[in-house]
């Protein structure tokens, strides 16, 4: 009985989270300008390899 | 040293609608570069004027009630014109002239690049009450109240190039991954001034600087601005910084682009060599909104238009939604538990753990109850964290240190 009260506590708990949760994604969105990222066009000729799938000698 | 309509000999502004000067009185319209640049004024300035002006300031600093600031004629009225320590230029106080200042431009190196301002006044003005308007969260009082300061500012800024390299080592799943990255940069804008917050003007930021032009007067004419007070060594780190910041992100993105997986950088050896190419002013206006005495500063980049700056929320907009979302989820929560079976199955592993427990003393329901109640205080912590990211812009956008920045160039600095 202890983990089925457990589990309700944390649904509840979980609720509270997801409330402040959704309003600050909302207050980001409404209250706060210019956090979009944007490209960053002063870099030039990107190159990434993947150094781990070269095969070993 | 105000540049003069040939016309009328009224003061003109340079208008960014026209890439052009303008005057005000007659409406003439000319080519900025077609009028000779006053920049060879400062070249050759007076040495022991400007001595002369630095013993005045020292001996008012001496007698206290100063602050620190440097005190000009306007060229125009014979006015003085009032500007901080690190000013280039200024709008006289008295007839408005836009007498820019070449004693102090005089003592610090001449830019190499202006990139023009594009957006208008209006133009960025509206691009932010756009923004206020469409807030949900915004309250009313910044909708409907006129900004009260709106100021076009040249920020200083050094452009470097040079290449950033990186041995970086992931855990991606359970499987570590290597990648060796490179990259070059061109033109890398580096602030070269201390006023401003780093975060704020990251975000200003693209700036398009291919199309900089030669640095000449005329564009700052109509608008302030600033000369570098942030010494090379800390600027050359701030691009190293700046060139990982990017290079970082970059790679996370490729990387995460092709799996789904939870990626965790576990090492990394950056290499890096920047050289500064040279120095520009770029575009930005300060608007702010007074409420109750305080300052919200946005910043509008000059060139794009992009609105940065954050506003206070409705309080009890926002409690209101928080209590009302709260009690939906915790309803829906109480209903779903009761409906969906999760009840019976919890009844079900809760008799199983009984019935081992009697042989292993009862922890193991405990046990689980609590990793459940882990997770979820884990995603109530997520939530607080969203909130408190709202909150530190909002503290940027209050800096005292960014108002300032805006407000030393009315001359009415406190």
């Amino acid at each position: 009985m202890i983990f089925v009260l457990l589990c309700y506590a944390a649904s509840i708990i979980a609720s509270v989270g997801l409330s402040f949760l959704f309003v600050g994604v909302i207050l980001e969105k409404s209250n706060s300008f210019g956090s979009n990222k944007e490209s960053v066009s002063c870099m030039k000729k990107f190159k990434l390899m993947d150094a781990s799938q070269t095969p070993k000698l | 040293m105000a540049k003069n309509c040939p016309g009328c000999g009224a003061p003109m502004e340079y208008d960014p609608g026209f890439d052009a000067l303008v005057c005000g009185s007659c409406g003439n319209i000319i080519d900025p570069k077609s009028l000779p640049d006053a920049n060879d004024f400062y070249l050759n300035y007076d040495e022991d004027e400007t001595t002369a002006l630095e013993d005045t300031l020292e001996e008012e600093e001496l007698t206290g009630e100063t602050y620190d600031c440097h005190i000009y004629t306007c060229s125009q009225c014979g006015g003085e014109v009032i500007v901080s320590g690190t000013e280039v230029s200024t709008k006289c106080v008295y007839c408005g002239s836009t007498a820019v200042v070449f004693n102090r431009i005089a003592k610090e190196r001449r830019p190499d690049y202006i990139l023009p301002f594009k957006v208008s006044k209006e133009e960025a003005v509206a691009n932010v009450k756009k923004q206020l308007k469409a807030g949900f969260f915004v309250p009313r009082y910044f909708k409907v109240t006129e900004p009260s300061v709106v100021r076009g500012i040249y920020v200083p800024y050094f452009l470097y190039e040079g290449w950033f390299k990186d041995t970086q080592r992931f855990m991606v799943g359970h499987e570590t991954r290597i990648y060796d990255g490179e990259c070059e940069f061109i033109d890398l804008p580096v602030e070269a001034c201390k006023n401003l917050a780093d975060q704020t003007t990251m975000q200003l930021e693209p700036f398009h600087l291919n199309e900089k032009v030669e640095f000449d007067s005329s564009y700052l004419m109509g608008f302030y601005s600033n000369i570098q007070d942030l010494d090379l060594k800390h600027a050359r780190g701030n691009a190293t910084i700046k060139a990982r910041a990017f290079f970082d992100e970059e790679v996370l993105r490729q990387i995460q682009s092709g799996t789904v997986r939870k990626i965790k950088r576990v090492t990394s050896v950056p290499k890096s060599e920047f050289a500064r190419s040279s120095y520009a002013l770029l575009p930005v206006w300060f608007v702010s909104i007074e409420k109750k005495g305080t300052p919200y500063t946005f910043l509008i980049n000059g060139q794009t238009g992009k609105v940065v700056g954050t506003v206070p929320w409705n309080r009890l907009l926002a409690a209101l939604m928080i209590g009302v979302s709260f009690l939906a989820l915790a309803s829906f929560a109480t209903f779903f538990f009761i409906k969906s079976g999760i009840l019976p199955a919890a009844m079900g592993y809760t008799e199983r753990v009984s019935r081992v427990s009697r042989k292993t003393g009862g922890y193991e329901e405990v046990y689980g109850g609590l990793a459940v109640i882990s997770a979820a205080l884990g995603l109530m912590g997520y939530g607080f964290a969203r909130f408190k990211k709202v909150l530190d812009n909002l503290n940027l956008s209050r800096s005292v240190v960014t108002f300032i920045f805006s407000k030393k160039r009315q001359g009415d600095a406190k």
